[in-house]
């Protein structure tokens, strides 16, 4: 297990650190494959749930949940331990790096040293891996970042014993075992059929394609909100959802489009390709909306039609890239 | 999004660091490709910040007249709402909005504001005198 860890860059902390742990033990994964498989891929609008007073819009699927549905795809033995305490934590972390363990984290980003601080705010599932120590502080892997960093120990239990929603609770994992045989063929179809019936056939109106339609006459109503101020801080909220937080870019899809490119030669089937170059142009569309958007919160003048508009496109393009992807009965 | 098309806005906020999206390469296959940031995204997040900034001085400038509490100028400068605060510290959001009254802040017990502090990461010296916001 003396294997140096190599730092891969990758477009989001989840899914590069469960291709960083998973190429590390012994099984090459690309992060957009870890993405795929893992089902992270969606859209939900939930104006119940509140951040800073804004609902909350996600591209991708709850924390862990990707690590948590790629272990079951792929039949690993992911081991996830909490803890209730920041010494004991320390301490185990400390025993599992000396020995020679690749270790997984749930942290803040707020307490994290090494954010940029515009970039630090309140959330609490960022993942990052853990790959040695020195005298001071632990060497880590985050996955975002272009290269590894050092952490004190002080500033990474506090990181690691945030409160709030989704408090990590110094949550830690590592794939314990990886089994012979893996038959990624039924992996990525099971996957590929999953996203398209969650996005497509949800009963709830706030997850998928029904969530996007949410969203739009969400917006549609802004001009009638009392406080002026409410309709600029809204989209801007909605950009930094998609493109900051958890990153991404494109709400996602462009990593998704690379998971379809990637199936394509998996499963021997061009169409996929096709696919792939349509998931896309849904991504490009995704940053248009996203462009629009910050006009309105630049200038005065805007219309929410317009917005309204380019999210419409967004949902429509969505859907035959999912209904393209049913016609082939993978 | 083609590998030429990813945004270069060198963007302040990343500090020289660079970000990894999917954009189509040369052979139509998708890959990593670095970018130096985008100007929508910086916009998205100087608005948030500076949201937080401005609350942050009113919340100074309300302290400096003895009209409110100084643990609203730390809410807002660990840019928390009272919603986060209240998910931190396990109050309810009523009991904060209380708090952040300058004459019941007076009368918290210890272990209220050691509580406080813990979750602002400050010392109770610092809770009770903010310095000035920049």
């Amino acid at each position: 297990m003396s294997k140096p860890f190599v730092h891969s860059h990758a477009a989001h902390c989840e899914s590069g650190v469960v291709s960083s742990l998973l190429t590390h033990a012994g099984y090459p994964i690309s992060e957009a494959m870890a993405f795929g498989i893992g089902n992270g891929l969606t859209f939900a609008y939930l104006p119940i749930v509140k951040i800073d007073g804004m609902p909350l819009v996600a591209y991708r699927m709850p924390p862990k949940s990707i690590l948590k549905t790629v272990e079951k795809r792929l039949g690993l033995d992911v081991k996830i331990k909490k803890y209730s305490n920041s010494q004991s934590a320390r301490e185990d972390l400390i025993k599992m790096v000396d020995e020679g363990k690749l270790v997984g984290l749930q942290t803040s980003v707020y307490w994290l040293p090494y954010f940029p601080p515009e970039m630090r705010f309140h959330f609490n599932a960022h993942n990052l891996v853990v790959y040695g120590k020195n005298d001071t502080g632990f060497l880590i892997s985050d996955p975002v970042f272009e290269h590894p960093v050092e952490v004190e120990y002080h500033a990474l239990d506090k990181a690691r014993f945030a409160r709030g929603v989704f408090a990590p609770k110094g949550a830690c994992y590592t794939i314990e075992k990886i089994p012979e045989k893996i038959d990624l063929v039924k992996a990525v179809k099971k996957a590929i059929n999953r996203t398209c019936n969650m996005m497509l056939y949800t009963p709830f109106p706030w997850v998928g394609l029904r969530g996007i339609g949410m969203m739009k006459r969400a917006i549609l109503k802004l001009p009638n909100h009392p406080h002026k101020r409410y309709a600029s801080l809204y989209l801007g909220h909605i950009i930094r959802m998609q493109e900051e937080i958890g990153t991404g870019g494109g709400g996602f899809r462009l990593m998704y489009a690379a998971f379809l490119s990637e199936c394509a030669e998996v499963l021997g089937r061009d169409e996929l390709k096709t696919a792939s170059s349509m998931m896309g142009e849904v991504g490009d569309k995704w940053r248009v909306f996203a462009l629009s958007c910050s006009k309105a919160c630049k200038g005065n003048t805007y219309s929410v039609e317009e917005i309204a508009q380019k999210l419409q496109e967004c949902r429509d393009s969505e859907e035959r890239v999912y209904r393209f992807l049913k016609g082939l009965k993978l | 999004m083609k590998r030429d098309e990813a945004p270069q806005d060198n963007i302040a906020m990343y500090h020289g660091g660079r970000k990894a999206l999917y954009a189509v390469a040369d052979e139509g296959k998708f890959e990593i490709t670095q970018s130096s940031g985008w100007s929508v995204e910086e916009m998205a997040t100087l608005q948030a910040v500076d949201e937080f900034e401005r609350l942050e001085r009113e919340a100074y400038q309300e302290w400096c007249e003895g009209k409110s509490s100084p643990l609203g100028v730390w809410m807002y400068r660990r840019r928390m709402s009272i919603a986060t605060l209240s998910q931190c510290t396990g109050f309810w959001q009523w009991s904060i909005k209380r708090h952040l009254k300058s004459d019941v802040f007076k009368t918290l017990s210890p272990q209220k504001i050691a509580l406080y502090c813990d979750i602002l990461d400050i010392t109770a010296e610092e809770l009770f005198n903010p310095k000035e916001p920049k």
